[in-house]
């Protein structure tokens, strides 16, 4: 498995990078995006004013997620 | 063209996501939508829910637990949460203390996914919570239970002197408990209840009960239900009412097995032994008791059971021996003392022995039990109908059977 994984990653890696190489200009990748639903239109109006590079602060963080109470408890599958 | 800066980043994503793929394929998803993945073969079979409603915008996770107030040092336990689901609850196994609270900090990385990587950034956000009791007591209060609800397949652990002493808050709900270490009482007086459950001795040991009672005397004063995998060492027992057992002084429809008594002493008015002072309905298999001294002022002291003169037919002792040191009072017998309706099936005393009794009980040696010599314990092949593959073993040291469950206790 270990072998398996050394080989595959930096293949994988290779291929992803040639791949990234030869495809198409920021704003056609952004349009594509945007044409699958993972980024909004207006995400993509400020991509767009930023020329497809934004700047670190205008990036939203990822911190819109929610915890409830924590308790403790056995392992799941072994009650 | 794009910029190099944004194709190196995708190519990063692009491997990590290839690499969280092949290490979570083998993960199992407990629940759907979640896949929990955690670092460095950390194991326990306990530990902590955390139910979570995730960004909209990523499904990529790290939860990291430490220990304390702070997201400082290593974690003690780290995993990669994928989670598709919009909530749901994400188990980490943690091996907290369980004989107290214990404060701890979560901390959850959230990360952009590929085609996000240019309009997300990733963000942090830690908790800190403390452990609270298990057993609906209070937090703060003195021995609460730290691990289990009380059902027989999630037990209350049992895990320091307090906590036995805590067995008492709900040893009147049929609850069931495992104790997870050898237990010193040295130094306090017992002050022994009334339990109705199960109790698991885990292959523990509970040493140097020392207790002055005006009702029944012993680690539990009565019992009803099962007790099971304890020993009881250098107990030494008193009561000024009728009955006492190093384990119990009175045994109502009470299975006890695996358990033993030894170098205790036991004094009550009527019914001392090691194992059990007096039967209503007792079940008594698989259990031993070495060096002790019982005594009473009425009647029947012995080695295994004092009185065992329930009222019902279903009482027995079976698979037992004793080497008390010395029984004082009338109605003795080394194995038990006052005998009436019980059965005894294959249970062995020495007959060389000087402790103030020559026979396994008061009426005689009733069928089922057996004199040997003492050098003679030391052969298994006495022992008709003893399991010595899974529960007992022979001990060459001390010259005699000894239970298996003491070799390998478990263990929170």
């Amino acid at each position: 498995m270990k072998k398996f994984l050394t080989a595959f990653l930096p293949a994988l890696a290779i291929l992803t990078f040639c791949g990234f190489s030869s495809q198409e200009n920021p704003r056609e990748y952004y349009a594509s995006l945007l044409g699958q639903g993972i980024i909004t239109a207006q995400e993509y109006e400020l991509l767009e004013r930023y020329d497809f590079e934004l700047p670190e602060s205008e990036q939203l963080p990822l911190d819109g997620f929610v915890i409830g109470e924590i308790t403790t408890c056995v392992r799941e599958g072994a009650e | 063209m794009m910029s190099r800066a944004v194709r190196l980043r995708r190519l990063l994503t692009a491997s990590l996501t290839a690499g969280m793929f092949l290490l979570t394929a083998s993960a199992g998803a407990a629940q759907s939508g979640i896949t929990v993945t955690v670092q460095d073969n950390y194991q326990a079979d306990y530990g902590v829910t955390i139910p979570f409603t995730r960004s909209p915008r990523t499904t990529d996770y790290t939860f990291s637990l430490y220990e304390g107030g702070s997201a400082a040092g290593t974690p003690a336990v780290s995993a990669k949460v994928e989670m598709t689901a919009a909530q749901g609850d994400v188990y980490l196994p943690l091996a907290y203390d369980i004989t107290g609270p214990q404060s701890y900090t979560l901390k959850i990385e959230a990360r952009p996914l590929p085609g996000r990587l240019g309009t997300d950034t990733a963000a942090v956000r830690e908790f800190s919570f403390t452990t609270k009791p298990t057993c609906g007591c209070a937090s703060g209060t003195a021995g609460a239970f730290y691990r289990g609800s009380g059902s027989a397949a999630d037990p209350f652990y049992v895990g320091s002197q307090q906590q036995l002493a805590h067995v008492s808050a709900h040893a009147r709900d049929g609850s069931t408990f495992l104790q997870t270490v050898d237990i010193d009482l040295a130094g306090n007086a017992w002050q022994n209840f009334a339990f109705i459950g199960t109790y698991d001795g885990g292959g523990h040991v509970v040493r140097n009960l020392k207790g002055s009672y005006s009702g029944s005397g012993g680690l539990f004063a009565s019992f009803v239900g099962t007790l099971m995998n304890l020993g009881v060492e250098n107990a030494n027992i008193t009561t000024t009412s009728a009955f006492a057992g190093a384990l119990v002084g009175s045994g109502q429809n009470v299975v006890i097995q695996c358990c033993y008594a030894k170098n205790c002493t036991v004094s009550a008015q009527g019914g001392a032994g090691g194992i059990l002072g007096d039967d209503l309905t007792a079940i008594i298999e698989d259990c031993y008791e070495v060096g002790g001294s019982y005594t009473c002022q009425g009647e029947g002291p012995g080695g295994i059971a004092g009185n065992f003169d329930g009222n019902q037919a279903e009482n027995a002792i079976r698979r037992c021996y004793a080497i008390p040191t010395r029984l004082t009072g009338p109605m003795k017998g080394i194995l038990a003392g006052k005998w009436n309706y019980g059965e005894m099936v294959n249970c062995y005393f020495p007959t060389n022995i000087s402790c103030g009794a020559t026979t396994a009980t008061y009426k005689g040696n009733v069928a089922g039990s057996t004199g040997l010599p003492l050098a003679s314990f030391s052969n298994a092949a006495n022992f008709s109908g003893w399991d010595f593959a899974n529960v007992w073993r022979m001990d060459a040291g001390a010259g005699r059977p000894v239970l298996r469950v003491f070799d390998n206790p478990k263990d929170s």
